[in-house]
């Protein structure tokens, strides 16, 4: 047994209030296996892993139970543990080395902690490391951390965390801020140092499919406390609690849906020949390229994309928040002569990611939802309470919110605020930019079956943009898939699940299906 | 906005500071009515009992002209008032817009102001109320709006960092999307959520406004006599100042306090606005 | 920078042109002749357009021309070159010793955020940022040489190791070349006279030093790169002293250069307490009379310097920060 963690309990307290973090938490891992935990946000994934590593960000807490490593009771005051028996990779890697120190001053800093050796010997074992970590012919230790990608930062981290020769590894969400194509590339690579070192690793995430084909032992977490804890194969097979069955089932969507409709020929929006350029630091970026697709009346559109796939710029334009440098958009909103879409226009509502800087935080949630009408003119008072109170209802809320202001409601509540404001214009679409990322499980799922009955009850148009492929697979009629700036493919969301033509939707959809049955 | 309150009573400095300043400022309306030498205020002169240290009758000595130094420095509190409230009006009224249009206008507007506004910080601090105050004649009137010209580029710079920042959050970007125009985003949410910082500076800077309005004035150029500004107090009884330690030290001490209040506010401020969860 | 220092010349012009008063009685002395008063003019160049006069006042400074002072009839720019060195050595040791005293206090003070030491420093730097620098002059001066004695009240030396031949000074900068002359009584005299006027001088920006290293380092201490640092085993002083002081350079330079500013506005409250013979004594005395050449000979070098020093901290943030120079 390399680690035990015995009932070990975490209360912090801030003036007289006690919050239980950690709750009679028990633990195993054995030598060179992976240990799989997992859990959403808030859960103390990652508290726990400062407890092992004996870093506490907090300071008036009490701390009860043991750590056991490698038969020694860790204590306050155990030495050489971190960094040397034990390391971590966090989740920001662009964030995670000084950025005005090359990566090599800072790995050999490092290393000469570790090790007692001087400088110059230092350079071999870097030099080795990014062998390993196959980023040796890119000369990356001269190099500064804005200078590499996410991807590369990442193994970086990996590289300097593996070269202390650690008994364990903890990878705290360490994929979760890079693209899906990426993630289990980083992910093998650490299965494979953990093999050729034989060390064993806690794999944290919120992600239950990244973690299943890699890990023997899954621990599922929960307000603190792990809930279950067994193989990967018997979790699956046979969950024991209620909270483990729903996180697998919220993964996998569900193949056989009613019949998805085929989509109504009227067109509503047409796309053409859209391009879109930014210079960044000299050079120009093509953040969109020839983007050509058509959105049809009453059908709900899934749009794929990862950060950097151009999608954030997509949506702005869709929006004309920001012009397109080449193309146009044709607005058919009555019958069958279109209208140039160049400005912002009532008619298309926007939900975005952010819950939180979606709403105005000085402003109540009333004088938010009242924002698009006293946009417009011509109406009178009593009109606009009449909508105000129909969009509040049709998404679920209840009218003792209105006095509220965004900070008192909680994000699956502003998220629906945020539907309510879009639909006070009566649009004929409506655009989504990642509105459920930010959200819980739950929250998730009650705002996709409301933007279901929107389309289906009010016959609304709607466009969602999510990298969130199981998400979109539930939701919506027809899929485009965006990658780097361009459409590379379109139809029906079953369709190209099982029949994806090229081998960036063939890797999204490997992370999902691999982790299928 | 209920926060605030126990926020500042909590902070015992805080309380004390606003307490402090609340007083001298009833004090210094009070004096003229209370103190049995309250022509001193007008310019009456007293040679016979002049430059006489601290006594019953006199609880802060008196200056070298014969006048009751504690009835000087005590209305002197109210001139610093002036001072702090009009420098920092003339700075923000300045300022504030200039730096809003800059950071909602195009690339062009947006560098010819700030350009035009780091031309005037480039002048290191005293240098440009001394010029202007030379020219327009030394006053303290002239002296403030000296020193509202040197500092107004700073308003400027909060609040056009402010209006580059909100501009660029979503429920601005929703907003444009609804068709809202730049004027209405500026008045509907750029300007509610630009005050907190712009109020944190000007909290600080009346308290610099009062300390370099001393400074001018002990060097002849910001308020002239009656006035019983605290640097021209210290200034006027200057002669033979190192045996009449009274004339110095106690406007001094005033100053110092006044200061050192609005600077503990502001701090206090700033600290309240931004939350930052103190780690050890 | 350029545009700025040029943008500084026109505003320093227009805004002497507003200046009160004849300058030409200024030049010509008391009683003057109608005769004298318009030759004065004519010789001022007072008596053509504004804007040729402008134009003359550019072309003048390129040419290093900065006009007659109206008091003391000397090439303006003769007297600030005699000036400057005075000034130059007060600034340039206040500085010095405040960073070296409230740099490594912010650096405490922040790691010992929330004890009595931190509390005890941070007050230090409040009580000094409030206080009127000239008052804290005259307190010193009534303090240390009216009742103590141990200071002087004035001056840069003793007018009598003056007039003894050994002690000419080559550069102007008495401290420098006392100490690389090896004569230490004239020295430690210089040092005498100039402690009190340093003192006051560095309370002030003391205080905005360690207020800015302090919440520079606190800023670190909750970045990232720190808590990564101290995950390998680093104690944050370690991790402090490695790679975290780095950072703090940053908005400790600048900093620097709005502390140099505060010390240049300073001079002039100083010199004339201190009487020392440098450029802002030279300033207040223009004021005082009117003597606009001057003034804005003093403006001009006050704020070019000003310029330069900003500048110059500049291009060292774009050797500190690679993200800079992308």
């Amino acid at each position: 047994m390399l680690l035990s963690l015995q009932n070990v309990t975490l209360k912090s307290y801030n003036r007289n209030i006690e919050t239980v973090i950690l709750d009679s938490i028990n633990l195993d891992i054995e030598p060179g296996e992976s240990v799989g935990l997992v859990g959403e946000t808030g859960s103390g994934k990652t508290m726990l892993a400062w407890t092992i590593l004996n870093q506490l960000p907090i300071t008036n807490h009490t701390l009860s139970g043991n750590v056991v490593f490698n038969k020694q009771e860790l204590t306050l005051d155990t030495k050489n543990i971190k960094g040397n028996q034990i390391s971590i990779v966090f989740q920001s890697p662009m964030q995670s080395l000084n950025p005005i120190q090359t990566i090599g001053k800072q790995f050999s800093l490092i290393l000469m902690k570790r090790f007692q050796i001087n400088k110059t010997d230092t350079l071999s074992l870097e030099k080795e490391w990014m062998k390993r970590v196959r980023l040796d012919d890119q000369d990356i230790l001269s190099r500064y951390p804005h200078q590499l990608s996410g991807g590369q930062m990442q193994r970086v981290m990996i590289a300097i965390a593996m070269s202390v020769k650690p008994k364990l590894l903890i990878a705290d969400e360490v994929t979760t801020a890079l693209d899906a194509n990426l993630r289990n590339d980083i992910l093998d690579l650490i299965d494979e140092l953990r093999d050729q070192e034989k060390t064993s690793v806690l794999l944290i995430s919120h992600d239950l499919l990244l973690v299943k084909n890699r890990c023997k032992k899954i621990a599922v977490m929960k307000s603190g406390k792990v809930i279950e804890c067994s193989s990967a194969e018997m979790l699956f097979k046979n969950p024991k609690q209620k909270y483990s069955r729903k996180l697998i089932d919220a993964l996998g969507y569900k193949k056989s849906k009613d019949v998805r409709k085929k989509h109504e020929t009227d067109v509503l929006f047409s796309i053409n020949n859209l391009y879109k350029t930014y210079a960044s630091q000299g050079k120009d970026r093509a953040a969109l390229k020839n983007i050509n697709f058509d959105i049809y009346k009453n059908e709900i559109l899934g749009i794929v994309g990862e950060s950097a796939s151009g999608k954030s710029t997509l949506a702005k334009i869709l929006l004309q928040i920001v012009p397109q440098d080449k193309g146009d958009i044709m607005f058919y909103s009555t019958g069958t002569t279109p209208i140039i879409h160049e400005k912002p226009n009532r008619l298309i509502g926007a939900v975005f990611q952010d819950t939180l800087g979606s709403l105005n935080p000085r402003m109540s949630i009333f004088d938010i939802l009242m924002e698009p009408l006293d946009l417009t003119d011509g109406l009178g008072l009593d009109t606009k309470l009449n909508k105000l109170n129909k969009c509040i209802e049709s998404v679920g809320l209840s009218t003792d919110l209105l006095e509220r202001y965004p900070h008192m409601l909680s994000g699956g509540q502003r998220q629906r605020v945020s539907i309510a404001r879009a639909l006070m214009t009566d649009p004929s679409l409506l655009i989504l930019d990642e509105p459920t990322s930010a959200l819980d499980v739950q929250s998730q799922k009650a705002v996709l079956k409301l933007l279901r009955s929107l389309n289906k009850d009010k016959r609304l148009t709607i466009v969602l943009i999510s990298h969130d492929l199981r998400i979109v697979m539930e939701t919506v009629d027809r899929l485009a898939v965006l990658y780097k700036g361009e459409i590379i493919e379109t139809g029906n969301p079953n369709t190209i699940y099982n029949n994806p033509q090229r081998s960036y939707t063939k890797s999204l959809i490997r992370s999902e299906h691999d982790n299928e049955k | 906005m209920k926060n605030i309150w126990k926020y500042i009573l909590h902070k015992r400095t805080t309380t004390a500071s606003i307490l402090f300043l609340t007083i001298i400022v009833l004090l210094a309306v009070v004096i003229p009515y209370v103190s049995p030498y309250s022509d001193d205020l007008n310019g009456a002169v007293h040679l016979e009992i002049n430059n006489q240290a601290p006594s019953f009758s006199h609880i802060f000595g008196t200056d070298s002209a014969g006048r009751d130094m504690f009835t000087l420095t005590i209305r002197g509190g109210l001139v610093s008032l002036r001072v702090a409230i009009g420098v920092v009006l003339m700075s923000v009224v300045l300022g504030v817009p200039l730096g809003l249009i800059a950071g909602v206008s195009s690339k062009w507007v947006d560098e010819t102001i700030m350009r035009i506004s780091d031309a005037f910080l480039a002048f290191p601090p005293f240098v440009l109320p001394i010029v202007i105050a030379i020219a327009l004649g030394g006053s303290l009137n002239n002296v403030m709006f000296g020193i509202a010209i040197s500092w107004f580029p700073w308003y400027v710079r909060i609040a056009r960092a402010q209006a580059i920042m909100i501009r660029s959050s979503d429920y601005v970007l929703i907003s444009k999307s609804m068709g809202a125009s730049t004027f209405y985003i500026v008045k509907k949410h750029i300007l509610p959520n630009s005050i907190s910082p712009v109020i944190v500076q000007a909290s600080i800077d009346a308290g610099y406004a009062i300390l370099t309005v001393a400074g001018l004035s002990f060097i002849g150029l910001g308020a002239q006599p009656p006035l019983p500004e605290w640097g021209l107090l210290i200034t006027a009884s200057r002669a033979q100042f190192l045996y009449h330690w009274w004339v110095v030290v106690f406007p001094g001490i005033f100053i110092l306090l006044t200061v050192l209040s609005f600077n503990v506010i502001g701090d206090d401020l700033r600290n309240f606005l931004n939350p930052k969860i103190e780690r050890n | 920078m350029s545009f700025i220092v040029f943008l500084v010349i026109t505003i320093t012009f227009f805004i002497a042109h507003w200046i009160p008063g004849d300058p030409t009685a200024l030049w010509v002395g008391s009683h003057p002749t109608e005769e004298q008063l318009e030759k004065a003019r004519r010789t001022l160049g007072l008596d053509e357009p504004l804007v040729k006069q402008y134009i003359n006042y550019i072309s003048n400074i390129f040419q290093g021309d900065l006009g007659i002072s109206l008091r003391t009839k000397q090439p303006v720019v003769t007297e600030l070159a005699t000036r400057f060195p005075a000034t130059f050595e007060l600034v340039t040791i206040s500085i010095l010793l405040s960073i070296l005293i409230a740099f490594p206090l912010g650096l405490l003070s922040a790691m010992k955020n929330n004890t009595s030491t931190d509390f005890t420093i941070r007050s230090l730097g409040y009580v000094g940022l409030a206080i009127p620098v000239f008052w804290l002059g005259m307190i010193l001066q009534i303090v240390f040489f009216a009742w103590l004695g141990w200071f002087p009240l004035q001056g840069r030396y003793t007018s009598d190791i003056l007039l003894n031949a050994d002690t000419i000074t080559s550069t102007g900068f008495i401290l420098f070349d006392t100490f690389v002359s090896g004569k230490w009584s004239a020295f430690a005299d210089a040092l005498h006279y100039i402690f009190l006027p340093v003192v006051t001088l560095s309370v002030a920006v003391i205080g905005l030093i360690i207020r800015i290293s302090k919440s520079s380092l606190m800023d670190i201490i909750r970045e990232p790169f720190f808590t990564t640092l101290l995950s390998y085993g680093f104690t944050a002083k370690e991790a402090v002293i490695t790679s975290a002081y780095k950072n703090t350079l940053v908005p400790v330079s600048t900093i620097i250069g709005l502390s140099y500013g505060m010390m240049l506005g300073g001079t002039f409250l100083i010199e004339s307490i201190f009487d020392w013979p440098g450029l802002g004594q030279f300033g207040v005395l223009s004021i005082l009379t009117g003597d606009f050449p001057a003034i804005i000979g003093i403006t001009l070098l006050y704020s070019i310097s000003y310029v330069l020093i900003n500048f110059i901290i500049d291009i060292f943030y774009l050797i500190i920060d690679p993200r800079t120079r992308m």
